[in-house]
Protein backbone atom coordinates (compact mmCIF):
# COMPACT_ATOMS: atom_id res chain seq x y z
CA UNK A 1 0.00 0.00 0.00
CA UNK A 2 1.27 3.44 -0.85
CA UNK A 3 1.49 6.34 1.54
CA UNK A 4 2.47 9.77 0.35
CA UNK A 5 3.62 12.70 2.47
CA UNK A 6 2.82 16.06 0.97
CA UNK A 7 3.09 19.66 2.06
CA UNK A 8 5.05 22.89 1.91
CA UNK A 9 8.85 22.87 2.05
CA UNK A 10 10.51 22.41 5.42
CA UNK A 11 7.41 21.33 7.33
CA UNK A 12 9.06 18.07 8.37
CA UNK A 13 7.80 15.48 5.94
CA UNK A 14 11.01 13.47 5.76
CA UNK A 15 11.70 13.48 9.49
CA UNK A 16 8.13 12.42 10.12
CA UNK A 17 8.66 9.35 7.96
CA UNK A 18 12.02 8.50 9.51
CA UNK A 19 10.72 8.84 13.03
CA UNK A 20 7.61 6.91 12.19
CA UNK A 21 9.79 4.10 10.91
CA UNK A 22 11.71 4.23 14.18
CA UNK A 23 8.48 4.20 16.13
CA UNK A 24 7.33 1.13 14.24
CA UNK A 25 10.47 -0.63 15.38
CA UNK A 26 12.52 -0.47 12.21
CA UNK A 27 16.26 -0.02 12.51
CA UNK A 28 16.95 1.05 8.96
CA UNK A 29 15.12 2.49 5.99
CA UNK A 30 15.43 1.25 2.47
CA UNK A 31 15.42 4.17 0.15
CA UNK A 32 14.87 4.18 -3.55
CA UNK A 33 15.70 7.37 -5.32
CA UNK A 34 16.48 8.40 -8.84
CA UNK A 35 20.25 8.46 -9.35
CA UNK A 36 20.12 11.30 -11.81
CA UNK A 37 20.83 9.13 -14.83
CA UNK A 38 17.37 7.75 -15.27
CA UNK A 39 17.94 4.74 -13.06
CA UNK A 40 16.98 3.82 -9.53
CA UNK A 41 19.35 3.69 -6.68
CA UNK A 42 18.59 1.63 -3.61
CA UNK A 43 20.21 2.68 -0.37
CA UNK A 44 20.01 1.18 3.06
CA UNK A 45 20.45 3.76 5.76
CA UNK A 46 20.42 3.40 9.50
CA UNK A 47 17.88 5.75 10.98
CA UNK A 48 20.52 8.03 12.48
CA UNK A 49 22.31 8.20 9.21
CA UNK A 50 19.01 8.90 7.45
CA UNK A 51 18.27 11.79 9.80
CA UNK A 52 21.68 13.25 9.14
CA UNK A 53 21.65 12.77 5.39
CA UNK A 54 18.09 13.50 4.50
CA UNK A 55 17.13 16.53 6.50
CA UNK A 56 18.33 19.84 7.74
CA UNK A 57 17.04 22.19 10.40
CA UNK A 58 16.80 25.24 8.24
CA UNK A 59 16.62 24.66 4.53
CA UNK A 60 14.38 22.28 2.63
CA UNK A 61 16.46 19.25 1.86
CA UNK A 62 14.34 16.81 -0.10
CA UNK A 63 14.85 17.61 -3.74
CA UNK A 64 13.55 14.47 -5.40
CA UNK A 65 10.81 11.99 -4.80
CA UNK A 66 12.16 9.30 -2.51
CA UNK A 67 10.58 5.99 -1.76
CA UNK A 68 11.05 4.29 1.58
CA UNK A 69 9.83 0.78 2.12
CA UNK A 70 8.48 0.14 5.58
CA UNK A 71 8.02 -3.50 6.38
CA UNK A 72 7.08 -4.59 9.82
CA UNK A 73 5.16 -7.18 11.76
CA UNK A 74 2.28 -5.97 13.84
CA UNK A 75 1.03 -8.89 15.82
CA UNK A 76 0.84 -11.68 13.32
CA UNK A 77 0.15 -9.44 10.40
CA UNK A 78 2.90 -8.42 8.08
CA UNK A 79 2.55 -4.85 7.01
CA UNK A 80 4.20 -3.50 3.93
CA UNK A 81 3.99 0.19 3.27
CA UNK A 82 5.63 2.04 0.47
CA UNK A 83 6.14 5.55 1.74
CA UNK A 84 6.59 8.22 -0.89
CA UNK A 85 8.46 11.24 0.40
CA UNK A 86 7.89 14.21 -1.84
CA UNK A 87 9.73 17.51 -2.05
CA UNK A 88 7.85 20.43 -0.53
CA UNK A 89 5.67 22.46 -2.83
CA UNK A 90 6.10 26.24 -2.90
CA UNK A 91 3.14 28.50 -3.49
CA UNK A 92 2.83 29.91 -6.96
CA UNK A 93 4.11 28.77 -10.31
CA UNK A 94 7.75 27.75 -10.14
CA UNK A 95 9.96 29.43 -12.66
CA UNK A 96 12.21 26.46 -13.36
CA UNK A 97 10.75 23.65 -15.53
CA UNK A 98 12.47 20.97 -13.43
CA UNK A 99 10.70 22.22 -10.35
CA UNK A 100 7.37 22.29 -12.10
CA UNK A 101 8.00 18.72 -13.19
CA UNK A 102 8.60 17.72 -9.57
CA UNK A 103 5.37 19.42 -8.52
CA UNK A 104 3.50 17.49 -11.20
CA UNK A 105 5.08 14.21 -10.07
CA UNK A 106 4.14 14.98 -6.49
CA UNK A 107 0.56 15.75 -7.44
CA UNK A 108 0.42 12.52 -9.38
CA UNK A 109 1.19 10.66 -6.19
CA UNK A 110 -1.51 12.65 -4.48
CA UNK A 111 -3.99 11.12 -6.92
CA UNK A 112 -2.55 7.63 -6.83
CA UNK A 113 -1.72 6.93 -3.20
CA UNK A 114 -4.56 5.57 -1.06
CA UNK A 115 -2.99 7.07 2.07
CA UNK A 116 -2.22 10.79 2.04
CA UNK A 117 -0.40 12.40 4.94
CA UNK A 118 -0.62 16.14 4.54
CA UNK A 119 2.00 17.75 6.77
CA UNK A 120 1.47 21.29 8.03
CA UNK A 121 3.78 23.37 10.19
CA UNK A 122 1.37 24.79 12.76
CA UNK A 123 4.05 26.82 14.48
CA UNK A 124 4.44 28.90 11.32
CA UNK A 125 0.80 29.91 10.94
CA UNK A 126 0.63 33.57 10.03
CA UNK A 127 4.35 33.96 9.45
CA UNK A 128 6.05 34.91 6.20
CA UNK A 129 8.25 31.82 6.13
CA UNK A 130 7.88 29.45 3.17
CA UNK A 131 6.59 26.70 5.45
CA UNK A 132 3.63 28.79 6.65
CA UNK A 133 0.29 27.21 5.73
CA UNK A 134 -1.22 28.91 2.73
CA UNK A 135 -3.65 28.52 -0.16
CA UNK A 136 -2.00 25.26 -1.20
CA UNK A 137 -2.69 23.68 2.18
CA UNK A 138 -6.27 24.88 2.10
CA UNK A 139 -6.68 23.39 -1.38
CA UNK A 140 -5.18 20.08 -0.18
CA UNK A 141 -7.59 19.99 2.75
CA UNK A 142 -10.44 20.49 0.33
CA UNK A 143 -9.08 17.74 -1.87
CA UNK A 144 -8.83 15.40 1.10
CA UNK A 145 -12.29 16.08 2.49
CA UNK A 146 -14.00 13.22 0.75
CA UNK A 147 -11.13 10.73 0.93
CA UNK A 148 -11.01 8.07 3.66
CA UNK A 149 -7.21 7.84 3.51
CA UNK A 150 -6.46 11.51 4.06
CA UNK A 151 -5.09 12.96 7.28
CA UNK A 152 -3.61 16.33 8.23
CA UNK A 153 -0.57 16.07 10.45
CA UNK A 154 -0.21 19.31 12.43
CA UNK A 155 3.54 19.07 12.90
CA UNK A 156 6.00 20.87 15.19
CA UNK A 157 3.65 20.90 18.16
CA UNK A 158 6.70 21.29 20.39
CA UNK A 159 7.34 24.79 19.10
CA UNK A 160 6.14 28.05 20.57
CA UNK A 161 2.89 29.33 19.14
CA UNK A 162 1.88 25.95 17.80
CA UNK A 163 -1.27 25.78 19.92
CA UNK A 164 -2.66 28.94 18.37
CA UNK A 165 -1.65 27.63 14.98
CA UNK A 166 -3.43 24.35 15.61
CA UNK A 167 -6.58 26.20 16.59
CA UNK A 168 -6.42 28.32 13.43
CA UNK A 169 -5.95 25.22 11.29
CA UNK A 170 -8.86 23.47 12.98
CA UNK A 171 -11.05 26.48 12.23
CA UNK A 172 -9.97 26.73 8.64
CA UNK A 173 -10.04 23.08 7.50
CA UNK A 174 -13.42 21.50 7.69
CA UNK A 175 -14.32 17.86 7.95
CA UNK A 176 -10.81 16.49 7.79
CA UNK A 177 -8.98 14.60 10.54
CA UNK A 178 -6.25 16.75 12.08
CA UNK A 179 -3.61 15.08 14.21
CA UNK A 180 -1.25 17.18 16.35
CA UNK A 181 2.22 15.65 16.14
CA UNK A 182 5.73 16.50 17.18
CA UNK A 183 8.65 14.67 15.70
CA UNK A 184 10.81 15.87 18.58
CA UNK A 185 8.66 14.81 21.51
CA UNK A 186 6.98 11.94 19.63
CA UNK A 187 3.59 13.32 20.45
CA UNK A 188 0.84 11.88 18.27
CA UNK A 189 2.87 8.97 16.94
CA UNK A 190 0.70 6.42 18.67
CA UNK A 191 -2.38 7.80 16.97
CA UNK A 192 -0.58 7.98 13.66
CA UNK A 193 0.40 4.33 13.95
CA UNK A 194 -3.17 3.41 14.83
CA UNK A 195 -4.44 5.28 11.82
CA UNK A 196 -1.97 3.52 9.57
CA UNK A 197 -2.83 0.08 10.88
CA UNK A 198 -6.47 0.90 10.49
CA UNK A 199 -5.91 1.89 6.89
CA UNK A 200 -3.83 -1.15 6.08
CA UNK A 201 -6.23 -3.71 7.51
CA UNK B 1 -4.97 34.31 -16.44
CA UNK B 2 -5.68 33.50 -20.04
CA UNK B 3 -6.20 29.83 -19.41
CA UNK B 4 -9.09 30.48 -17.07
CA UNK B 5 -11.86 30.10 -19.60
CA UNK B 6 -10.60 26.69 -20.68
CA UNK B 7 -11.12 24.00 -18.06
CA UNK B 8 -8.95 20.91 -17.77
CA UNK B 9 -10.86 17.71 -18.32
CA UNK B 10 -8.66 15.01 -16.83
CA UNK B 11 -6.05 14.63 -14.08
CA UNK B 12 -3.41 14.09 -16.76
CA UNK B 13 -4.28 17.40 -18.34
CA UNK B 14 -4.02 19.19 -15.01
CA UNK B 15 -0.58 17.71 -14.34
CA UNK B 16 0.49 18.66 -17.80
CA UNK B 17 -0.59 22.24 -17.19
CA UNK B 18 1.37 22.31 -13.96
CA UNK B 19 4.48 21.26 -15.88
CA UNK B 20 3.88 23.91 -18.47
CA UNK B 21 3.57 26.54 -15.79
CA UNK B 22 -0.04 27.32 -16.56
CA UNK B 23 -1.38 26.35 -13.14
CA UNK B 24 -0.15 27.14 -9.65
CA UNK B 25 -0.04 24.12 -7.30
CA UNK B 26 -3.01 25.23 -5.20
CA UNK B 27 -5.18 25.79 -8.26
CA UNK B 28 -4.11 22.44 -9.62
CA UNK B 29 -5.11 20.67 -6.41
CA UNK B 30 -8.54 22.30 -6.50
CA UNK B 31 -9.02 21.23 -10.09
CA UNK B 32 -7.92 17.72 -9.19
CA UNK B 33 -10.49 17.65 -6.41
CA UNK B 34 -13.20 18.53 -8.91
CA UNK B 35 -12.14 16.19 -11.67
CA UNK B 36 -11.50 13.14 -9.49
CA UNK B 37 -14.78 13.67 -7.67
CA UNK B 38 -16.62 13.45 -10.98
CA UNK B 39 -14.85 10.26 -12.03
CA UNK B 40 -15.34 8.70 -8.61
CA UNK B 41 -19.06 9.34 -8.70
CA UNK B 42 -19.14 7.55 -12.03
CA UNK B 43 -17.20 4.62 -10.64
CA UNK B 44 -19.43 4.37 -7.57
CA UNK B 45 -22.43 3.83 -9.73
CA UNK B 46 -20.85 1.04 -11.71
CA UNK B 47 -19.13 -1.12 -9.12
CA UNK B 48 -21.68 -1.72 -6.42
CA UNK B 49 -20.88 -5.42 -6.55
CA UNK B 50 -21.10 -6.36 -2.90
CA UNK B 51 -20.44 -9.92 -1.98
CA UNK B 52 -23.58 -11.95 -1.35
CA UNK B 53 -24.04 -14.38 1.51
CA UNK B 54 -24.59 -17.16 -1.02
CA UNK B 55 -21.20 -16.55 -2.58
CA UNK B 56 -19.46 -16.73 0.80
CA UNK B 57 -21.30 -19.88 1.79
CA UNK B 58 -20.49 -21.48 -1.55
CA UNK B 59 -16.85 -20.84 -0.83
CA UNK B 60 -17.23 -22.45 2.58
CA UNK B 61 -18.95 -25.44 1.05
CA UNK B 62 -16.05 -25.93 -1.30
CA UNK B 63 -13.72 -26.52 1.64
CA UNK B 64 -12.86 -30.17 2.25
CA UNK B 65 -14.53 -31.90 5.21
CA UNK B 66 -15.81 -29.67 8.04
CA UNK B 67 -19.38 -30.91 7.55
CA UNK B 68 -20.47 -30.05 11.07
CA UNK B 69 -19.10 -26.53 10.81
CA UNK B 70 -20.73 -25.95 7.45
CA UNK B 71 -24.06 -26.95 8.95
CA UNK B 72 -23.73 -24.55 11.88
CA UNK B 73 -22.72 -21.66 9.63
CA UNK B 74 -25.69 -22.32 7.34
CA UNK B 75 -27.92 -22.31 10.44
CA UNK B 76 -26.48 -18.99 11.55
CA UNK B 77 -27.20 -17.50 8.15
CA UNK B 78 -30.81 -18.71 8.25
CA UNK B 79 -31.26 -17.35 11.76
CA UNK B 80 -29.88 -13.92 10.87
CA UNK B 81 -32.02 -13.62 7.78
CA UNK B 82 -35.20 -14.66 9.56
CA UNK B 83 -34.47 -12.21 12.36
CA UNK B 84 -34.10 -9.45 9.79
CA UNK B 85 -37.44 -10.42 8.25
CA UNK B 86 -39.06 -10.45 11.70
CA UNK B 87 -37.70 -7.00 12.38
CA UNK B 88 -39.21 -5.88 9.09
CA UNK B 89 -42.55 -7.31 10.14
CA UNK B 90 -42.45 -5.47 13.44
CA UNK B 91 -42.03 -8.63 15.51
CA UNK B 92 -39.78 -9.02 18.49
CA UNK B 93 -36.17 -9.77 17.64
CA UNK B 94 -33.85 -12.01 19.63
CA UNK B 95 -30.78 -10.23 20.89
CA UNK B 96 -28.16 -12.71 19.82
CA UNK B 97 -24.46 -12.44 20.38
CA UNK B 98 -22.25 -14.20 17.89
CA UNK B 99 -18.95 -14.53 19.70
CA UNK B 100 -17.42 -17.90 19.03
CA UNK B 101 -14.93 -20.43 20.27
CA UNK B 102 -13.04 -22.45 17.68
CA UNK B 103 -11.30 -25.47 19.08
CA UNK B 104 -9.13 -27.68 16.99
CA UNK B 105 -5.59 -28.65 16.15
CA UNK B 106 -3.46 -26.36 13.99
CA UNK B 107 -4.11 -26.66 10.28
CA UNK B 108 -7.75 -27.68 10.59
CA UNK B 109 -9.11 -24.56 8.94
CA UNK B 110 -9.89 -22.30 11.91
CA UNK B 111 -8.40 -19.13 10.46
CA UNK B 112 -9.88 -19.71 7.04
CA UNK B 113 -13.36 -20.28 8.44
CA UNK B 114 -13.03 -17.21 10.70
CA UNK B 115 -12.23 -15.07 7.65
CA UNK B 116 -15.24 -16.45 5.82
CA UNK B 117 -17.47 -15.74 8.80
CA UNK B 118 -16.33 -12.12 8.80
CA UNK B 119 -17.25 -11.81 5.14
CA UNK B 120 -20.53 -13.63 5.68
CA UNK B 121 -21.54 -11.27 8.47
CA UNK B 122 -20.63 -8.33 6.31
CA UNK B 123 -22.86 -9.70 3.54
CA UNK B 124 -25.66 -10.22 6.07
CA UNK B 125 -25.24 -6.68 7.44
CA UNK B 126 -24.39 -7.95 10.92
CA UNK B 127 -20.91 -6.40 10.79
CA UNK B 128 -20.15 -3.16 9.00
CA UNK B 129 -16.74 -4.12 7.61
CA UNK B 130 -16.14 -7.82 8.02
CA UNK B 131 -12.33 -7.70 8.01
CA UNK B 132 -10.32 -9.87 10.36
CA UNK B 133 -7.59 -8.94 12.79
CA UNK B 134 -5.58 -11.94 13.90
CA UNK B 135 -3.73 -11.66 17.19
CA UNK B 136 -2.15 -13.77 19.90
CA UNK B 137 -1.25 -13.28 23.52
CA UNK B 138 1.78 -11.09 22.85
CA UNK B 139 -0.35 -8.56 20.99
CA UNK B 140 -2.73 -8.13 23.89
CA UNK B 141 -0.63 -8.46 27.01
CA UNK B 142 1.74 -5.69 28.03
CA UNK B 143 4.78 -5.52 30.22
CA UNK B 144 3.71 -3.30 33.06
CA UNK B 145 0.57 -2.33 34.90
CA UNK B 146 -1.83 -0.44 32.66
CA UNK B 147 0.02 -1.34 29.50
CA UNK B 148 -2.16 -4.37 28.82
CA UNK B 149 -5.47 -2.52 28.82
CA UNK B 150 -3.98 0.00 26.42
CA UNK B 151 -2.62 -2.64 24.08
CA UNK B 152 -5.83 -4.63 24.11
CA UNK B 153 -7.90 -1.54 23.43
CA UNK B 154 -5.69 -0.65 20.48
CA UNK B 155 -6.21 -4.09 19.00
CA UNK B 156 -9.95 -3.87 19.58
CA UNK B 157 -10.07 -0.50 17.89
CA UNK B 158 -8.46 -2.01 14.81
CA UNK B 159 -10.90 -4.90 14.82
CA UNK B 160 -14.03 -2.77 15.18
CA UNK B 161 -16.49 -3.49 12.42
CA UNK B 162 -15.00 -6.92 11.84
CA UNK B 163 -13.67 -10.03 13.48
CA UNK B 164 -11.09 -10.19 16.25
CA UNK B 165 -9.46 -13.60 16.05
CA UNK B 166 -7.42 -14.54 19.10
CA UNK B 167 -5.26 -17.55 18.43
CA UNK B 168 -4.25 -19.75 21.33
CA UNK B 169 -6.54 -17.71 23.52
CA UNK B 170 -6.09 -20.06 26.49
CA UNK B 171 -2.62 -18.63 26.99
CA UNK B 172 -4.30 -15.49 28.36
CA UNK B 173 -5.20 -17.43 31.48
CA UNK B 174 -2.01 -19.43 31.72
CA UNK B 175 -0.11 -17.20 34.07
CA UNK B 176 -2.57 -17.38 36.94
CA UNK B 177 -4.17 -14.59 38.96
CA UNK B 178 -1.31 -12.11 38.90
CA UNK B 179 -0.65 -12.41 35.20
CA UNK B 180 -1.59 -9.48 32.97
CA UNK B 181 -3.52 -11.89 30.77
CA UNK B 182 -6.40 -11.48 33.19
CA UNK B 183 -6.45 -7.76 32.48
CA UNK B 184 -6.60 -8.47 28.75
CA UNK B 185 -9.60 -10.74 29.25
CA UNK B 186 -11.37 -8.11 31.36
CA UNK B 187 -10.74 -5.39 28.80
CA UNK B 188 -11.95 -7.67 26.07
CA UNK B 189 -15.15 -8.56 27.88
CA UNK B 190 -15.85 -4.88 28.55
CA UNK B 191 -15.32 -4.04 24.88
CA UNK B 192 -17.62 -6.85 23.83
CA UNK B 193 -20.37 -5.23 25.87
CA UNK B 194 -19.61 -1.73 24.61
CA UNK B 195 -19.36 -2.57 20.95
CA UNK B 196 -22.09 -5.16 20.81
CA UNK B 197 -23.01 -4.43 17.22
CA UNK B 198 -19.56 -3.82 15.85
CA UNK B 199 -17.31 -6.57 17.06
CA UNK B 200 -17.21 -10.32 16.72
CA UNK B 201 -14.66 -12.08 18.88
CA UNK B 202 -13.43 -15.56 18.03
CA UNK B 203 -11.25 -17.42 20.51
CA UNK B 204 -9.26 -20.24 19.00
CA UNK B 205 -6.94 -22.94 20.26
CA UNK B 206 -6.34 -26.60 20.94
CA UNK B 207 -9.49 -28.41 22.15
CA UNK B 208 -8.18 -29.49 25.56
CA UNK B 209 -6.66 -26.15 26.44
CA UNK B 210 -9.72 -24.23 25.28
CA UNK B 211 -12.02 -26.41 27.39
CA UNK B 212 -9.83 -25.73 30.41
CA UNK B 213 -9.73 -22.01 29.60
CA UNK B 214 -13.50 -21.68 29.45
CA UNK B 215 -13.93 -23.71 32.61
CA UNK B 216 -11.57 -21.53 34.59
CA UNK B 217 -13.36 -18.38 33.39
CA UNK B 218 -17.06 -19.06 33.90
CA UNK B 219 -17.94 -15.53 32.82
CA UNK B 220 -16.58 -16.27 29.39
CA UNK B 221 -18.70 -19.36 28.82
CA UNK B 222 -21.93 -17.42 28.60
CA UNK B 223 -20.42 -14.73 26.43
CA UNK B 224 -19.27 -17.15 23.77
CA UNK B 225 -22.42 -19.06 22.94
CA UNK B 226 -21.21 -20.60 19.70
CA UNK B 227 -18.65 -23.40 19.91
CA UNK B 228 -17.26 -24.92 16.79
CA UNK B 229 -15.11 -27.99 16.94
CA UNK B 230 -12.63 -28.46 14.13
CA UNK B 231 -12.00 -32.15 13.87
CA UNK B 232 -8.81 -33.55 12.49
CA UNK B 233 -9.12 -34.36 8.83
CA UNK B 234 -9.53 -37.98 7.89
CA UNK B 235 -7.04 -39.61 5.55
CA UNK B 236 -9.54 -39.40 2.68
CA UNK B 237 -10.10 -35.69 3.32
CA UNK B 238 -6.40 -35.10 3.34
CA UNK B 239 -5.95 -36.78 -0.01
CA UNK B 240 -8.73 -34.50 -1.28
CA UNK B 241 -6.85 -31.53 0.07
CA UNK B 242 -3.66 -32.76 -1.54
CA UNK B 243 -5.38 -33.17 -4.87
CA UNK B 244 -6.73 -29.64 -4.69
CA UNK B 245 -3.41 -28.18 -3.64
CA UNK B 246 -1.52 -29.80 -6.52
CA UNK B 247 -4.15 -28.63 -8.97
CA UNK B 248 -3.71 -25.06 -7.78
CA UNK B 249 0.00 -25.35 -8.48
CA UNK B 250 -0.44 -26.91 -11.95
CA UNK B 251 0.63 -30.38 -10.91
CA UNK B 252 -1.19 -33.67 -10.92
CA UNK B 253 -0.86 -36.74 -8.73
CA UNK B 254 -0.15 -40.01 -10.46
CA UNK B 255 -2.34 -42.91 -9.46
CA UNK B 256 0.33 -44.63 -7.41
CA UNK B 257 1.05 -41.35 -5.64
CA UNK B 258 -2.57 -40.96 -4.62
CA UNK B 259 -2.78 -44.56 -3.47
CA UNK B 260 0.49 -44.27 -1.60
CA UNK B 261 -0.57 -41.06 0.09
CA UNK B 262 -3.84 -42.60 1.20
CA UNK B 263 -2.10 -45.61 2.74
CA UNK B 264 0.53 -43.44 4.36
CA UNK B 265 -2.04 -41.08 5.81
CA UNK B 266 -4.42 -43.79 7.04
CA UNK B 267 -1.56 -45.72 8.63
CA UNK B 268 -0.59 -42.65 10.56
CA UNK B 269 -4.10 -41.43 11.34
CA UNK B 270 -4.42 -40.15 14.88
CA UNK B 271 -0.72 -40.47 15.34
CA UNK B 272 0.93 -37.31 14.13
CA UNK B 273 -2.10 -35.04 13.99
CA UNK B 274 -1.76 -33.79 17.52
CA UNK B 275 1.44 -31.93 16.80
CA UNK B 276 2.16 -31.84 13.11
CA UNK B 277 -0.94 -30.03 11.92
CA UNK B 278 -3.23 -31.37 9.30
CA UNK B 279 -3.58 -29.37 6.12
CA UNK B 280 -0.19 -27.87 6.83
CA UNK B 281 1.23 -31.38 6.98
CA UNK B 282 -0.15 -32.09 3.53
CA UNK B 283 1.38 -28.90 2.23
CA UNK B 284 4.79 -29.80 3.60
CA UNK B 285 4.56 -33.21 2.02
CA UNK B 286 3.69 -31.64 -1.31
CA UNK B 287 6.43 -29.09 -1.20
CA UNK B 288 8.91 -31.82 -0.48
CA UNK B 289 7.55 -33.88 -3.37
CA UNK B 290 7.75 -30.96 -5.76
CA UNK B 291 11.41 -30.50 -4.96
CA UNK B 292 12.09 -34.22 -5.34
CA UNK B 293 10.28 -34.26 -8.67
CA UNK B 294 12.55 -31.51 -9.93
CA UNK B 295 15.63 -33.50 -8.94
CA UNK B 296 14.24 -36.62 -10.59
CA UNK B 297 13.48 -34.79 -13.84
CA UNK B 298 16.78 -32.98 -14.08
CA UNK B 299 18.59 -36.31 -13.79
CA UNK B 300 16.89 -37.63 -16.89
CA UNK B 301 18.49 -36.99 -20.23
CA UNK B 302 15.46 -37.33 -22.49
CA UNK B 303 13.25 -34.37 -23.44
CA UNK B 304 10.48 -33.75 -20.93
CA UNK B 305 6.85 -33.56 -21.95
CA UNK B 306 4.27 -31.33 -20.35
CA UNK B 307 2.85 -34.40 -18.65
CA UNK B 308 6.23 -35.26 -17.14
CA UNK B 309 6.57 -31.77 -15.79
CA UNK B 310 3.19 -31.92 -14.13
CA UNK B 311 3.12 -35.39 -12.64
CA UNK B 312 4.12 -36.17 -9.08
CA UNK B 313 4.72 -39.87 -8.56
CA UNK B 314 4.88 -41.84 -5.36
CA UNK B 315 8.65 -41.97 -5.52
CA UNK B 316 8.63 -38.18 -5.09
CA UNK B 317 6.66 -38.48 -1.89
CA UNK B 318 8.53 -41.34 -0.29
CA UNK B 319 10.64 -40.35 2.63
CA UNK B 320 9.04 -36.92 2.78
CA UNK B 321 7.65 -37.37 6.22
CA UNK B 322 10.75 -37.06 8.30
Amino acid sequence: MHLVTIGKPNVGKTLLLINLAAYLGLSEVRLEMPDGEGGQQVKRLSLDRARRDLMSWSAPRTRAIQTAIIETLVGRQRIRLVAIDTPGIHEGIASHPDQRHLVALTLEWLIRAPMIVHVVDVSAVGSQRPEAPGPLDLALAQYGQRLPGYIVVANKMDKLGSLEGLRAIRDAYHEVPILPVSCITRRGFRDLKQWMLHMVT
Amino acid sequence: MATRDVTPGSPEEILHWVEQGRLAPDEAVLWLAQVTKATEAKRDRTDSTEETADAVLAELDRMVGLSEIKRVVHDIRAFVEVQALRRGAGLQVNQQTWHMVFSGAPGTGKTTVARLIGRLFKALNVLPKGHMVEVERADLVGEYIGHTAQKTRDVIKRALGGVLFIDEAYSLARGGEKDFGKEAIDTLVAAMENYREELLVILAGYPDEMAWFLNTNPGLMSRFPIRLEFKDYSAVDMVHIARRMVRERDYILSQDAEQGLLTLLSDNEGYWHKNAGNARMVRNLLEHAIRRQAVRLVGRNIPLSRHDLMTLTWSDFEGGLD
